[in-house]
């Protein structure tokens, strides 16, 4: 070990530290931006759905019950071993956020996930 | 650049007059520490680059609430830590992309970028690091290129100095006997 140079063999490209500070900073306006437009597609979402639900009142109640037996028939697969761990991903919309909220909940004691950071850095 | 005490940096960003100065000179004084630490957990540049500017916006964000019982370079070490763990788990995790793949992409990086320029001794070193468990090397890459202290690491990492002291005295003895086994 004490043969080994320390120095470090990583290189960064020319300039690169020259312009990082101005490139966090736009990235940085660009998050608030999309905080921003999300906030108000999320605000039109729901006014939307509070809309369709008072012009019809038994729309939650047909869905509902349709969420329900539609679960009751994924469970029905997964437990005959019709449909692996994989295939039920495979159908979902955004696999990787479904992984990503798994693993938020199974990362272990040192890693944080970014709630718990974030609530960290809060009161550090 | 001139040095800046931690104190000054907080009062520059405290101060909305000169909050986008305050970022700058923060930047300006720990990105290549920061960038260097990351950069040694993720090898590949392009991950480093992407991890570092994440973990200021992280440190920008929260800021204004730093108390200041650490160190800011210790702060910004755990933020940093975390974000690259993190970005090595996702990767290892996402789905359809085998778990190896990334990792073999971290060993060819280091045979075949431009970004790499070192002796042979010290990419063999940096391919044996990537065999041992990420927080395993993460410790190492603090206590021996990093040159920190074991209460600076335990800072940062929130691990008991016995724990820490067990990890790197694994991982040095593991990476020795890998290279006399090479040799």
């Amino acid at each position: 070990m004490k043969n080994i140079p320390e120095h470090t063999l990583f290189k960064t490209p020319e300039g690169y530290f020259e312009s990082l500070g101005t490139k966090t900073l736009a990235r940085k306006k660009k998050k608030a931006q999309m905080v921003v437009m999300s906030r108000i597609g999320l605000a039109a979402s729901v006014l939307l759905a509070v809309g369709l639900y008072f012009s019809n009142p038994f729309a939650e109640e047909i869905e509902q019950s349709q969420y329900v037996s539609m679960d009751a028939e994924i469970d029905q697969m997964i437990e005959q071993g019709i449909w692996s761990a994989d295939d039920v991903l495979s159908m979902s919309e955004d696999p990787d956020a479904v992984l990503d909220e798994l693993l938020q909940e199974q990362w272990g004691a040192y890693q944080m996930n970014d709630a718990d950071l974030d609530l960290e850095l809060l009161t550090y | 650049m001139s040095k800046f005490e931690d104190q000054e940096i907080l009062a520059l960003i405290r101060d909305p007059n000169t909050l986008e100065q305050g970022y700058k000179v923060l930047m300006e004084q720990y990105q290549r520490r920061i960038y260097g630490v990351i950069r040694k957990m993720l090898i590949i540049h392009e991950d480093a680059d992407d991890v570092t500017q994440n973990t200021f916006i992280k440190a920008f964000r929260y800021i204004k609430n730093f108390k200041g019982d650490s160190s800011l370079f210790t702060w910004l070490y755990r933020i940093a830590t975390n974000e690259s763990l993190t970005h090595l788990e996702r990767k290892k995790k996402r789905f359809l992309i085998p778990i190896e793949d990334h990792h073999q992409k971290m060993q060819s990086y280091l045979d075949e970028s431009p970004l790499i320029d070192g002796d042979e001794i010290s990419i063999r070193l940096q391919k044996i690091l990537l065999t041992l468990p990420a927080k395993q090397r993460l410790v190492f890459n603090l206590k021996y290129f990093e040159e920190l202290s074991y209460d600076e690491i335990k800072e940062i990492t929130g691990t008991s100095v016995g724990a820490l002291k067990a990890s790197y005295h694994h991982a040095s003895k593991k990476i020795e006997a890998e290279i006399m086994a090479a040799d």
